[in-house]
């Protein structure tokens, strides 16, 4: 009966470790969450997040990660591309203030290139004080 | 003789003709296009790479401990981008863009910088005459000196085979302390462009 006690501590604990902090209110996953309602998994942080203009093929956004950097706002995007070609997409982020109106004046799309079967991490930084949400619009460059 | 002349008038006419009908086929269509868009025309340096070189520098320079040290507001001047490549390059388009996004972000204050100065002297001496209020009027002795100075430059290594261009572009830009002469932020972007005939 101890031991089992022991190991519904651990396993209690365990858990606990992988918590870690909780969440600022009105974010998600570390990422501001805006006008939406509480979001509960990564796929629908994505799908909040995320415009994705036409077909973009083999590439996709696998993960979004955000954090406080002072006044200002870090984000980092995952682009994976599944196919074995190297494939192009263009990409911007549209920043937006706690009314969910535009925080600052558009972004020039930014061509980037992934390998075949690899995994890229692009990072930006909000441009002004004032943003408090963000949406990572994408469309893909390769010729049909 | 007669018939030799009216031949060639009709040969003229008919080729006139056949210009006029050509010009007449090849319209032009006139649209306008997303300036933010990504630009591939050739692989010199253009508006996207204009476009990103000042986001990325900006985005860093946000991030920098030196203007995320205290409340206050940095002062700044921008001095000369060298342009090291073998193309032209309006750098000084490059830095005001920089400036354009730096100051929209309130982090940053901008003084007069040396390109800038003749004007602003200009106008500061001109306050100074009979013709205006004097207690209206910029006084002379008030002008803000900035504490950090921005400068950097532009590289290129062009590579060329017989059906491949490679063109690659390094900027660096970097910000001083005039006080003490110590460098507070550098970074760079580098940018790689490849055509090749298909």
């Amino acid at each position: 009966m101890i031991r089992l006690y022991a190991v519904a501590l651990l396993v209690a604990l365990a858990v606990a470790g992988c918590a870690g902090k909780p969440e600022r209110e009105g974010y998600a996953f570390g990422c501001p969450i805006g006008m939406e309602k509480k979001i509960s998994n990564k796929e629908k942080l994505l799908e909040a997040k995320l415009e994705e203009s036409g077909d973009i093929p083999y590439v996709e956004v696998t993960d979004l990660r955000c954090a406080d950097s002072g006044t200002l706002l870090r984000i980092e995007a995952d682009f994976t591309n599944d196919g074995k070609d190297p494939h192009h997409v263009a990409y911007r982020f549209r920043w937006l203030d706690k009314n969910g109106m535009a925080a600052a004046t558009e972004e020039a799309w930014k061509p980037l290139m992934v390998y075949g079967k690899t995994r890229q991490t692009i990072a930006t930084i909000s441009p002004t004080p004032d943003a408090a949400d963000f949406r990572l619009m994408v469309r893909s460059l390769d010729k049909p | 003789m007669k018939s030799f002349s009216t031949a060639r008038l009709l040969l003229a006419t008919a080729l006139l003709g056949t210009m006029l009908g050509i010009a007449g086929c090849a319209k032009e269509a006139v649209r306008y296009g997303d300036a933010r868009g990504v630009e591939t025309v050739t692989n010199e340096f253009g508006s996207t790479d204009l476009q990103m070189i000042a986001e990325s520098m900006t985005r860093s320079m946000l991030n920098s401990p030196v203007l995320n040290a205290t409340n206050a507001q940095a002062i700044v001047t921008v001095q000369e981008v060298k342009n090291k490549t073998s193309e032209y390059i309006d750098t000084r388009s490059i830095t005001d863009s920089i400036r354009t996004e730096l100051q929209k972000s309130g982090k940053v204050r901008f003084a007069v910088d040396s390109a800038e100065m003749k004007q602003q002297i200009e106008e500061l001496q001109r306050q100074q005459s009979e013709y205006y209020d004097a207690n209206k009027s910029a006084e002379v002795g008030k002008m803000v000196g900035a504490g950090y100075r921005l400068e950097g430059n532009i590289t290129s290594i062009v590579k060329q085979a017989k059906e491949v261009k490679d063109v690659y572009y390094k900027f660096n830009l970097q910000l001083w302390n005039i006080q003490n002469g110590l460098l507070e932020w550098n970074d760079e972007k580098e940018i790689r462009k490849t055509t090749s005939k298909q």
